[in-house]
């Protein structure tokens, strides 16, 4: 098995009293798409700059697989960047954009010519070449930007909020051209995002980020499902939060008591029994039901507090006898006759639903 | 890092070299030459007899008229240039780079010949002369040709541009919609210009003000041309002991130290109202 | 940019500030159309239209004083301004590097020569060039060089560091991402962008020079005539219609200069 592409060690980075980075450590395999997700000021940009070598850690390593021994800086040599709102260079066409990085590699004109051309035929513009930046629209100068970053062959591209810029649906547009060309051309993409879900579709991996620090990293259905921190919880989708006293242990789930309340909770790194936890439960895991028990799961009594309609999906606040709240998502057209205000409902839900978060 | 600040370094150099051997260093003479003594042209010892001469109750005059005239060349070009600012600005965009274009374009021209002209026209016989006689206008209702008020005009005509262009720059900053809020909540025309506008072009209004005032206080081409032989500006009289008949170089170092002395002064109420302003 | 401003009824009611604005323009264009009109003239005075003539424009290319005057002016103009472009260009890329405190500081240093009377930084000069560094009348050029070149430099800070202020520096690590090494990324990068700016400060500079009268009169050798000299010896000694002619042709070039230089300045900033 081949080792990581790319290695971040504990790399920590200050500005005057600041620190912007804390101790990140990150692999990112061969061919991965990679994504560092995080609200603004996480760090995020800062450890994708150290990576293109814009910016020197203050402490740790960023190590390159495979660098051919030579003088020149690995970051030079394969990692290509995609800017945040793209830096095109705004005096030159099109075509000398996607060429700047084979004019400075001096390769031949013909052999440039023709990988330009490639290059503007992948990211289909084709008759775009003599065109400059500011003639083209938003998504178009986006194309050109990856178009530029891709012609001298990098292992590495790394994006900066590629996408920042862009109206949703022409986004969402962008999100799966990005996705086919990283596949087809097996590339390995870093990429920065704040944007949840942009990452949740388009990664292979996610590294979600807080404060400088690394929260978790993990597939796009571990960070959704299973959780390990309270911001990660927090960060993607809704949660509802409870917290509550590890009461007793079973095989492979655990009894938690909340105000009263017994939750099980499937996990498989039990905490001690008399820990105190955090459970994290998705809104729109939570079923209603007619039944007052059903095996393996959990099921509560509740009164309807308020129902929100939003689109495809209905939102209820259900009020529970201890005094708790939770919300539930229900599809629109599935939700119980005569739901309103003060009906008494039934609550169910997985075991496996609930994400067991050390508080 | 190093060798980074070395970089910038050997980028400023250069320049900052050029400026401090020929300017800060020759201002920082003139110093020392106010305290030298007069002679061929001047011999380096220590004595305030051109300060003696320069503070002289004689000389009196000559620095309130040009106090004077300077405060007065700022207040007209205030008043003549705010309404043209704000005349440009509530022009079509285009019509408001010709405008504007027109208004700068006097400042290119060459100052000698514009004031020339200006002498030409005042005279007795030409076409504004002839007027301002018919009008009666003037020290004694025979014209301004030759005395200090033509000097003043000249003034206002060729630093108008340098009142109207930061007026006309903070005028085009300001959101218009500012104004329709404030008449909507009932103000009169006169409390949104009080209220409104005047707090936000202050800043234009002080800059434009400042620029005039310095240009005015060192003016020495102006009533050089324009104000005849019997008043004399600070800028004539400093001019007139280097390349004139006077011949006293500690003399004129020392009034222009009281020169920039003036202008001091003036940046220094300028910085003081510019932060009391942003606070 | 601002949409058009709102009618709105003013303290200032609108045919009076159309009035003002009228008023205004016909006293800055009435002595310019008076030396444009009368170098037509072929009246010795400048009272009295003497029927159409040119031949003011014409005594002048045969005129050899202003023929050398136009030669030293031209000198000195393109001497200095190519020096201050050097130096003011260079200055405006280290400024750029500095923390913005400092950036204050050096940006005031370079603001004082323009905001300094001229006639204080004439003396000034004049003492120190003859009487401390003892350059003599023979060196006038030299002085005159270091005068303007002065000037020059200050200006061309202003306008190269105004535009770098608007310079994406992320352009920079966009081209050392690509291979690009320091002095690559500054010729195909960060220099084609600021040209306009380059170019725009050296006319400016130019025109300043052409049109210099006081420090050019303290720091000149006997002889050494500039046109602003020349037309200034004229005014007050023998004036001719000849320098309405002359100052008309001067106004063109200032004009043609300042408007090339806004041109060149806009120009660039659409291309950025």
């Amino acid at each position: 098995m081949e080792g990581p592409l790319v290695g971040v060690h504990n790399v920590t980075k200050r500005y005057g009293s600041q620190l912007v980075v804390d101790g990140v450590s990150l692999d990112i395999k061969r061919g991965e798409f990679f994504s560092l997700l995080g609200s603004s000021g996480c760090g995020k940009s800062t450890t994708l700059r150290m990576i293109a070598g814009f910016e020197t850690p203050d402490a740790g390593e960023i190590r390159f697989a495979n660098v051919n021994p030579s003088k020149v800086p690995a970051y030079v040599q394969q990692v290509n960047m995609v800017f945040q709102n793209y830096a095109l260079f705004p005096h030159m066409t099109v075509t000398q954009n996607v060429g700047f990085g084979l004019k400075m590699e001096r390769v031949a004109a013909s052999e440039s010519k023709r990988r330009v051309a490639e290059m503007l035929e992948l990211v289909q513009l084709g008759n775009f070449g003599d065109r400059l930046p500011r003639q083209l629209s938003g998504g178009q100068q986006q194309r050109v930007a990856l178009a530029r970053a891709l012609a001298t062959k990098p292992q590495v591209v790394l994006l900066d909020e590629p996408l920042g810029a862009l109206d949703l649906k022409l986004r969402k547009e962008m999100q799966r051209e990005l996705k086919h060309i990283q596949e087809s051309l097996g590339l390995t993409f870093i990429y920065v995002t704040h944007d949840q879900e942009e990452a949740l579709t388009m990664s292979d991996r996610i590294c979600v980020m807080n404060r400088g620090r690394v929260e978790q990293v993990g597939t796009p259905e571990e960070i959704y499902h299973r959780p390990q921190s309270k911001f990660v919880a927090d960060f993607i989708g809704e949660s509802n939060f409870l917290t509550g006293t590890v009461t007793a242990h079973h095989a492979g789930h655990v009894s938690v008591n909340v105000a009263g309340l017994t939750i099980q909770a499937q996990t498989n790194q039990p905490p001690p029994a008399g820990a105190e936890v955090v459970l994290a439960i998705r809104p729109e895991r939570i079923n209603f039901t007619q039944e007052t028990s059903l095996l393996g799961q959990n099921v509560v009594q509740g009164e309807i507090h308020r129902s929100v309609f939003c689109g495809s999906d209905r939102i209820f606040h259900v009020n529970l006898p201890n005094g708790l709240s939770l919300q539930v998502r229900e599809q629109s057209d599935n939700t119980p006759e005569g739901a309103s205000r003060g009906t008494s409902v039934g609550l169910t839900w997985p075991m496996d639903a609930v994400a067991v978060i050390a508080a | 890092m190093n060798s980074s600040r070395l970089r910038t370094s050997a980028l400023l150099s250069p320049a900052l070299l050029w400026l401090a051997i020929f300017f800060l260093v020759p201002l920082a003479l003139v110093v020392g030459v106010s305290f030298a003594t007069r002679g061929q042209p001047f011999t380096w010892d220590f004595t305030t007899k051109a300060w003696e001469a320069a503070l002289a109750e004689a000389k009196l005059p000559i620095y309130l008229r040009t106090l004077w005239f300077s405060l007065g060349a700022t207040a007209v070009c205030l008043l003549l240039g705010f309404p043209v600012a704000w005349f440009i600005v509530r022009r079509s965009p285009r019509a408001r780079q010709v405008l504007y274009a027109l208004v700068l374009i006097p400042l290119v021209a060459n100052s000698l010949v514009l004031v020339y002209a200006w002498k030409t026209l005042l005279a007795n016989d030409a076409l504004v002369g002839e007027w301002l006689i018919k009008l009666g206008i003037g020290p004694d209702g025979n014209g301004i040709y030759n005395t200090r008020w033509s000097s003043l005009l000249g003034m206002v005509y060729y630093y108008l541009p340098f009142m109207v262009y930061p007026i006309y720059t903070s005028l085009e900053k300001m959101d218009w919609r500012l104004l329709e809020a404030a008449a909507d909540l009932g103000a009169s025309s006169a409390r949104q210009f009080w209220h409104v506008v005047l707090p936000l072009v202050w800043p234009g209004v002080a800059t434009g003000s400042i620029l005039v005032f310095i240009q005015s206080v060192g003016t020495f081409v102006i009533p050089d041309i324009l104000a005849g032989n019997k008043d004399l500006f600070m800028g004539k009289m400093i001019n007139d002991q280097f390349l004139g008949s006077a011949r006293n170089w500690p003399l004129g170092a020392a009034m222009s130290l009281i020169v920039m002395g003036a202008i001091s002064v003036a940046l220094v109420i300028y910085f003081k109202l510019q932060s009391r302003i942003e606070k | 940019m601002i949409a058009t401003a709102p009618t709105s009824r003013f303290p200032i009611g609108k045919s009076l500030l159309w009035l003002h604005g009228l008023v205004t323009y016909a006293f800055l264009y009435l002595p310019i159309a008076l030396l444009v009109f009368y170098s037509f003239s072929a009246s010795e005075f400048n009272t009295v239209w003497g029927g159409f003539t040119s031949h003011w424009y014409a005594d002048l290319t045969a005129n050899e004083d202003k023929l050398l005057a136009l030669k030293n002016s031209l000198t000195i103009g393109f001497s200095s301004t190519l020096l201050g472009a050097i130096l003011g260009t260079t200055a405006a890329l280290g400024h750029a590097r500095l923390t913005a405190g400092k950036r204050r500081l050096i940006e005031v240093l370079f603001l004082l020569p323009i905001m300094v009377p001229d006639i204080v930084m004439a003396l000034a000069l004049k003492i120190y060039l003859d009487r401390v560094l003892h350059l003599t009348a023979d060196d006038g050029m030299v002085k005159l060089l270091i005068a303007h070149g002065l000037l020059a430099m200050c200006y061309v800070f202003m306008v190269v560091s105004t535009r770098l202020r608007g310079f994406d520096w992320r352009l920079m690590e966009a081209a050392a991402d690509l291979g690009a090494n320091r002095w690559q990324a500054f010729r195909h990068v960060q220099l084609p962008l600021l040209w306009p700016g380059v170019v725009g400060g050296m006319l400016l500079a130019f025109a300043i020079s052409l049109d210099e009268y006081v420090i050019t009169s303290f720091l000149r050798g006997p002889g050494q005539n500039t046109l602003p000299i020349s037309i200034a010896a004229d005014i007050k000694h023998t004036p001719k219609p000849e320098i309405n002619a002359l100052a008309t042709l001067m106004l063109l070039s200032s004009v043609v200069l300042a408007l090339a230089s806004a041109l060149v300045q806009r120009k660039g900033k659409a291309t950025s």
